[in-house]
């Protein structure tokens, strides 16, 4: 599992979600939970044919996202393999616009339903 | 010669690109993949040089990649064909592996968008270059169109929520934290299984979609083409010979048919004159994705000589492996102004990159 270092005096975080590579359709759903529980903090929903933008900010005061941890899981299907072979998915973090990290998935497509699931966990630099 | 060997390095291509292909898949996948080979291509250029007598351009899928050729067996042997042409999709092969569906969305017409080269030396030694372009205005076979893709998505969403309740239920289960389950890979792999297995048994599996897929939806494609001539064997001094335009409806008839209507026009020039011939076209086709027949009427008025003409023609189909196709057709040809007739046939190689490419 990937840590992500944030600044506690900054910024609320920002996360992103991202296609990057696929002529997809896809749905996703976000959760952010405490490190040693399994119960959810928030969950974000979404998918790549809404017209919103997949960002989010999570819960503030940002102290309080130190060890939680992010889960992203999507399903998606190739709506095309004549256009895209292989897929990039990204959920990127960041504070004050500035990127701080991103876990992503790449793979082959396949006619047929595939699924990822990727964890990280925020952390605060120094602590 | 220079023909020759272009025409080896195409063959060349052709089998490299066949091999990798063979390597990347099995037998299942293979099945269910070949749903996307969908139909011979018809290559505007390859239409343009008129080394067939029927001027329908069938609308397609766009292909990154097609090759057609046309008499390349002689009745003993396979021969350097008459004529040759590929088709590519230049923004798909300049932005591969960078698209995604917004790009898509954005602006589908250009990636719809193909690129067609051609070759023909007639029985005069007159070799003919054809550029051709074509794009696909309606394609209600395409899964990426909205209707299609809003019911896609609901069923992405409906899967994605309950496997991430899924998860959620069977940690609290478990007595499991959101970081043990992200430490432990192999409690996601059983956690999948179970769901997929949940789901399967439920019915819920999602659906692959083949409906969108169909061979014989409803399209439409314009297409236009250049075509020049050289008297040399190097096809130097090429001079403009002539200008064709292509409109192709079809749509579908029950599960099994396809009916086309098309409208060709095209204007010439013969020893500084221009002509304007124009034809009505129209094919049926019935049969499945794989495998073909069809009957195909053709009204054509040339101007040149002032004749009304027609065309009446059957045919097949067949889908031989992993995008290589081929196409027969036979039938006459019959001069109604000069009570003329005469007996047309065509025997034709197409090769599209087939959708389980990597």
């Amino acid at each position: 599992m990937n840590n992500i270092f944030y600044e506690k005096d900054g910024d609320p975080l920002k996360i992103k979600f991202k296609v990057e590579n696929g002529v997809i359709a896809i749905a996703y759903t976000i959760k952010l939970s405490e490190r040693d529980s399994n119960k959810a903090v928030a969950y974000y929903d979404g998918d790549n044919q809404n017209p919103e933008d997949d960002v989010y900010f999570l819960p503030i005061p940002i102290e309080q996202n130190n060890e939680r941890i992010l889960r992203l899981s999507a399903t998606f299907y190739p709506l095309d393999l004549d256009l895209s072979k292989k897929y990039l998915i990204k959920l990127e973090v960041y504070q004050r616009d500035i990127l701080l990290d991103s876990i992503e998935q790449d793979g082959d497509l396949t006619l047929s339903t595939q699924a990822i699931l990727l964890f990280a966990k925020l952390k605060i630099k120094g602590e | 010669m220079k023909k020759c060997k272009a025409f080896l390095c195409i063959c060349l291509l052709f089998y490299m690109h066949l091999i990798n292909a063979q390597e990347e898949i099995n037998v299942d996948t293979l099945i269910r993949n070949l749903r996307l080979n969908f139909a011979v291509p018809d290559l505007p250029a390859f239409n343009a040089l008129q080394s067939d007598p029927g001027n329908l351009l069938r609308p397609a899928s766009p292909k990154e990649f097609s090759f057609i050729a046309n008499q390349f067996f002689n009745g003993n042997n396979i021969i350097i064909p008459k004529s040759i042409a590929i088709e590519i999709a230049p923004i798909v092969l300049i932005r591969y592996n960078k698209l995604t569906l917004k790009d898509y969305q954005k602006n589908p017409i250009l990636y719809n968008t193909r690129i067609s080269l051609g070759t023909l030396r007639d029985s005069t030694n007159i070799s003919h270059l054809a550029i051709g372009f074509r794009t696909t205005l309606i394609n209600k076979g395409d899964i990426k169109n909205d209707k299609n893709l809003r019911k896609v998505i609901e069923d992405l969403r409906s899967i994605n929520r309950n496997r991430n309740e899924y998860y959620d239920q069977q940690l609290i289960k478990l007595g499991k934290s959101e970081e043990y389950f992200a430490n432990h890979p192999e409690l996601r792999i059983k956690f999948d299984q179970e769901f997929d297995s949940i789901i399967h048994n439920t019915g819920q599996t999602i659906k692959d979609y083949k409906e969108y897929n169909s061979w014989n939806a409803e399209k439409l494609d314009i297409a236009f083409s250049f075509v020049g001539s050289s008297q040399d064997s190097a096809s130097k001094h090429i001079k403009y010979n002539s200008f064709l335009a292509w409109i192709t409806y079809a749509r579908p008839v029950g599960k099994n048919g396809h009916i086309l209507g098309g409208f060709n026009f095209n204007s010439y020039k013969v020893e500084n004159s221009t002509y304007f011939d124009f034809s009505l076209q129209s094919r049926f086709y019935i049969g499945m994705n794989q495998l073909k027949g069809f009957v195909e009427g053709q009204y054509l008025h040339k101007n040149i000589d002032n004749t009304n003409n027609i065309i009446g023609r059957l045919g097949c189909e067949y889908h031989i492996y992993n995008g290589i196709w081929v196409d027969f057709n036979a039938g006459i040809y019959k001069g109604i102004t000069h009570n003329t007739s005469d007996f047309v046939s065509s025997f034709r190689l197409i090769y599209a990159i087939p959708g389980n490419y990597k």
